[in-house]
């Protein structure tokens, strides 16, 4: 017998044909793709005793207790404690440290607008050859500090008190006041994004189910917010102060108020004239509400209290600070400031002896920073637009951010240092919006931080010493002081974040033992009591309330073309970067909004002619920015929403959306077009 | 020859079938002994242990796993018995307070999150549901390991196929959670066992 090529080829045709029908191939696809997955430079969780750690998380204000569970000691998961949840950034919080958007060295910019990394040496002589050439010109330092009310705030009160150059800026509206969220009754929030990113997550929700809160929320678009609140009020952008003032002429009209009281409040005859221009039938085109409504809402507010009105922060925007004065007029008209269930001042948490003089030196505003005078601008976690801070510097400046992310207003720094993430360092939490009570609370290191990398008033304090001024001993010593000085004041409680229990201050022996219930999970805190305001004070007739009027155009109820739109832009706020593992959670766009994505409702969208899922280029003052237009039936007629994202790309910034807005005031107009 | 083009076929075909069902996983395992004897057999019938003794879930609701040398010394402080592998036992682990470094048959990967506590506290389920007669076996077999993968072959179970006629679990797969899980009509998602 002979066998041939042909065969030959049988045979393995034979041999290919069984192979299909044995285990070998599809074994094989199972485990070359599990081997895939276990390649040895993919990072593993390492093998070790599985530990649960607790700390305090800062990625806002909210300071929400914090389970870290660790293999070995690194940590795998985060968890809430004490029966507080955790956002979904918050859950994965973890991942941050390795986000690749984190600078974990020391940059600066270079002449072509990229990043170049230096030593912390050289960042610290270079800062220091900044700050000392303008020692002698009052105001020519300015230290914005996105975490007041901390702290590293007293620290850097201190440094500010040290030498007429610098100023301290902070919005220290939440370090001194918290709403009594618990006891109020209705909340009417001003496109406050009360079930994103505000308080403690669940919250709001828990109480409106368990039917103690009614949220009334005003806001253009159909936010999370807006479809969680039990009433939704679509307010035209650009017109909410004149909606509060029309809110308040209602209450004044009726007559429910605290005649007693309010009457006797500084300027109240004068608010009165004011707010008598406020009427609901004439803010209703501005509004885009019908009078009906407003003075429905009014009503709410006044007879279905305790009740409180928030308005979204955007510190230095232009038509902020009169939409501040309107809803802080309108809470003391409803009875809000000093009562349960409203407004209230918070405990003040004791201070060591060496910051007492550095506790009184105040916050400055942005408002009260004249313009080009700014030489050095300092950037600890400041989540103000560029285009506000810009206006402040002087020709020739120098500005240095302090923190994890080169992000917002940070990318346009022409230094940076990384500042520590909360998993990495020691550092106390402000304190939340939510709650009314005083707060101290630490983080615990779970992770080493970066070598480079310096909490902002550290890195100050080396710089100080410098530059000839007094340094300060480290963060964690006045951490250390502070505790101390809490337990030698004897009020107050410490909740533990594993069981919730409480226990008295008195409990503590030592300061070490009061320290250790801290670091080790547990927060101090002390309840506010209601009381009322020493001296009330209503805005009249000569504030800025004034040109509100002239402000509140309404939106085109026909736009015709997309020629020019009343722009609304979903600034975005809280940490910069959400780790990836998120998305199998959540679909992205429900957590934030893609950037630069211009949302428009279909009705408009036909009439000007614009494709939807298309590239479009939105103009809007001097800034043209490609965008992708999505439509959306959430957002409201006539208007144009853009959703400004952080900025990972330093050398764009200057076209920012968001910047634009800010700069140009709180409504601007657009124009968008496909391209 | 006449038919020679399909005897060709015919002998590729058997040959290939033989090589993948006999051959393969032979080659695909590596085989390694345990580093010591032990007999479930003896702890449980002889001496009258549960599998609780020694794999319990403490009370903060963690699995003890494969109990550390020191619940071993408990016991064999002193030689009880004299096979060899009882003294290489007490002397090189047990006198010297060393792990004793088993290979484990049903080590899941790193991303598996598997609750002892929930399966056996909470839902009763029998050791054996998943560990088969492990329980009861007299000596430790060979430990299997994928050389591609690196995992146990108790992950993928005793038959190549995944096939069993007698319809009993098969291993430790994600398939076989699911199918526990489906069968039981449990509702189950990806985070419950990835977190």
């Amino acid at each position: 017998m002979s066998l041939g090529r042909r065969d030959l080829l049988k045979f393995l045709g034979g041999a290919a044909a069984g192979a299909i029908f044995t285990p070998v191939p599809w074994k094989l696809i199972d485990d070359v793709s599990i081997w895939t997955q276990n390649w040895s430079w993919l990072p593993l969780v390492p093998r070790g005793e599985i530990q649960s750690k607790y700390t305090t998380c800062t990625l806002c204000s909210s300071g929400c207790p914090v389970r870290v569970r660790c293999a070995g000691a690194q940590p795998v998961s985060m968890w809430g404690a004490a029966g507080h949840r955790l956002c979904p950034i918050g859950l994965s919080a973890h991942h941050l440290p390795y986000h690749p958007g984190r600078l974990a060295r020391p940059m600066e910019h270079t002449q072509g607008g990229k990043w170049q990394p230096i030593t912390l040496e050289a960042a610290v002589e270079r800062i220091s050859t900044g700050l000392s050439g303008c020692l002698r010109q009052r105001g020519s330092i300015a230290i914005v500090d996105g975490r007041a009310g901390t702290t590293a705030s007293l620290l850097y009160k201190r440094f500010v008190a040290q030498t007429n150059a610098a100023v301290y800026i902070a919005d220290e509206t939440t370090a001194r006041n918290g709403i009594d969220l618990d006891r109020t009754s209705t909340l009417l929030s001003l496109g406050v994004p009360l079930q994103d990113s505000w308080g403690e997550p669940g919250h709001v929700m828990r109480l409106q189910a368990d039917g103690k809160l009614t949220v009334i929320h005003a806001e253009a678009r159909a936010s999370a917010t807006a479809s969680l609140a039990d009433t939704w009020l679509p307010l035209a952008p650009g017109a909410e102060t004149a909606f509060v003032l029309a809110l308040a002429h209602v209450i004044l009209k009726d007559g429910i108020y605290d005649r007693g009281r309010i009457q006797k409040a500084e300027n109240f005859r004068s608010f009165e004239t004011l707010i008598a221009a406020f009427s609901p039938e004439r803010v209703a085109a501005a509004t885009g509400l019908a009078p009906d409504v407003i003075g429905d809402v009014a009503r709410q507010l006044a007879q279905a209290g305790p009740s409180v009105v928030l308005a979204e922060s955007r510190p230095g925007v232009d038509g902020a600070d009169e939409l501040a004065t309107a809803v802080a007029a309108l809470n003391l008209l409803i009875g809000s400031e000093g009562s349960e269930g409203g407004i209230l001042a918070r405990p003040e948490v004791p201070v060591h002896d060496s910051l007492k003089d550095a506790s009184r030196v105040p916050a400055t505003t942005l408002a009260a920073v004249p313009d080009h005078s700014v030489k050095v601008l300092w950037l600890d976690d400041a989540e103000i637009p560029w285009a506000v801070l810009e206006r402040k510097l002087a020709p020739e400046h120098l500005v240095i951010s302090v923190s994890a992310w080169p992000t917002g207003a940070a990318a346009h720094a022409g230094l940076f240092v990384p500042a520590p993430l909360f998993l990495e360092s020691v550092r106390d939490a402000a304190a939340p919006a939510d709650s009314a009570a005083a707060w101290f609370r630490i983080t615990s290191p779970v992770l080493p931080a970066p070598p480079e990398s310096r909490e902002g008033v550290d890195l100050l304090s080396q710089v100080a010493e410098k530059i000839g001024l007094t340094p300060t001993d480290s963060l964690v010593d006045h951490l250390h002081r502070r505790a101390e000085a809490i337990r030698t004041a004897g009020h107050g409680q410490v909740v533990s974040y594993a069981d919730g229990t409480a226990t008295g201050i008195a409990a503590f022996s030592s300061a070490e033992d009061f320290w250790n219930a801290l670091a080790n999970g547990g927060a101090w805190t002390q309840a506010a009591s209601a009381k009322a305001p020493p001296r009330l004070r209503l805005p009249g007739e000569n504030s800025s309330l004034e040109k509100t009027m002239r402000t509140a155009t309404p939106p085109p109820s026909n736009p015709g073309t997309a020629a020019e739109l009343p722009l609304v832009v979903s600034a975005y706020t809280g940490p910069p970067a959400a780790s990836p593992v998120l998305s199998k959670l959540y679909e992205e766009s429900g957590l934030k909004e893609p950037p630069d994505t211009a949302f428009i409702h279909p009705q408009t969208a036909e009439r000007a002619g614009l494709k939807p899922g298309a590239r479009a280029m939105v103009e809007a003052g001097n800034v043209k920015r490609p965008v992708l237009l999505e439509i959306s039936t959430l957002v409201m007629p006539g208007t144009l929403h853009v959703s400004a994202a952080p900025e990972f790309h330093p050398a764009r910034p200057k076209h920012s959306i968001a910047g634009t807005t800010a700069a140009n005031g709180r409504l601007v107009r657009a124009r968008i077009w496909n391209v | 020859m006449k038919h020679s083009g399909k005897i060709a076929f015919a002998a590729g075909l058997l040959l290939a079938l033989h090589l993948g069902w006999r051959q393969f996983p032979d080659v695909l395992y590596s085989k390694a002994d345990q580093p010591l004897q032990f007999s479930h057999k003896v702890h449980v019938e002889d001496s009258g242990m549960s599998c609780e003794d020694c794999h319990f879930v403490r009370d903060d609701g963690r699995f003890t796993g494969i109990p550390p040398i020191a619940k071993c010394a408990e016991c064999h402080a002193e030689p009880l018995g004299a096979t060899p592998h009882e003294k290489v036992l007490v002397e090189k682990y047990v006198a010297t307070l060393t792990e004793i470094p088993w290979r484990v048959y049903s080590r899941q990967p790193d991303n598996v999150y598997f609750p002892h506590a929930a399966h056996v506290k909470t839902a009763k389920l029998a050791c054996e549901s998943c560990h088969g007669e492990h329980g009861k076996t007299e000596n430790l077999r060979p430990y299997e390991q994928n050389r591609i993968s690196g995992y146990s072959r108790d992950i993928w179970g005793p038959s190549i196929s995944r096939i069993s006629l007698k319809g009993e679990r098969l291993g430790m797969k994600m398939d076989d959670c699911i199918d526990c899980h489906t069968e039981k009509k449990l509702r189950h998602s990806c985070l419950d066992c990835h977190k």
